[in-house]
């Protein structure tokens, strides 16, 4: 029997693509998701999609599937999508603020885990942020759970 | 804390202070801490500061959680320590 969550709803007939149902009973993703990962299919692919074909719960779902990070930038109506690995996305500070003057804003990014404290920020994120002069941006689990962080 | 962080952060401080009066930790080393707000819930991190600024994403291991505090739904706190509470925000 699946179980939700207030936090992480799995509502009948919608458990496909839903991060929690991924990681804990083994759901698959949606068709939108699959396309997404399609693109994505190795460390440091990159893509960029329209801003209305994916958001960070995708990004999550993806997350509890590959057990990688995945990187969101958002500039307009794109976004520029990274497959990371377990613990990194390939985006160094030099690229970060090249892609800052390039308009990109740093929507959020991934975490793969479990458990509140995957969602603690690293110090290389508050870099980044500082980066992009943003006064905040998000982390999602493998569950779609999230918490905003601050530069400082 | 930045300036957002803390303006969302304010309406628990007295608490959190509190909280730390009672359990020996020492407020102010909290304050220094990075910290994380939740749908339900804020947490506060340590950065030990030792990064040269250059790696960006490469090294994104996040940095230790010393003190998590759930949100309960009549707005009280629940506070969880870390095994690196005492060694980062300790009061002695």
């Amino acid at each position: 029997m699946l179980i939700s969550n207030i936090d992480t709803p799995i509502e009948r007939g919608q458990t496909k693509g839903n991060p929690n149902a991924i990681v804990h009973y083994g759901i698959g993703l949606s068709a939108k998701q699959k396309r997404i990962l399609s693109k994505l299919p190795v460390f440091d692919s990159r893509v960029i999609m329209r801003k209305s074909e994916v958001n960070m719960t995708d990004l999550s779902a993806l997350t509890a599937l590959t057990e990688d990070e995945y990187a969101m930038f958002t500039k307009g109506k794109e976004r520029l999508i990274i497959r990371g690995n377990k613990n990194s996305v390939n985006i160094n500070q030099e690229q970060a603020e090249m892609l800052a003057s390039q308009g990109y804003k740093w929507s959020g990014h991934t975490h793969p885990g479990n458990g509140n404290f995957v969602l603690t920020a690293s110090d290389g994120d508050r870099e980044v942020l500082t980066a992009f002069r943003q006064s905040v941006s998000v982390i999602y689990d493998s569950s779609g759970k999230f918490q905003q962080f601050y530069p400082e | 804390m930045s300036t957002v962080a803390f303006k969302y952060f304010s309406k628990y401080q007295e608490t959190v202070k509190h909280y730390c009066l009672e359990n020996g930790l020492d407020y102010y080393k909290l304050l220094d801490c990075s910290f994380g707000k939740g749908k339900n819930s804020f947490s506060f991190a340590h950065s030990d500061g030792h990064t040269d600024g250059s790696l960006g994403l490469l090294d994104d291991t996040p940095m230790p959680c010393v003190l998590w505090v759930n949100i309960n739904p009549d707005g009280s706190l629940t506070f969880t320590q870390t095994e690196y509470t005492k060694q980062f925000v300790s009061s002695n």
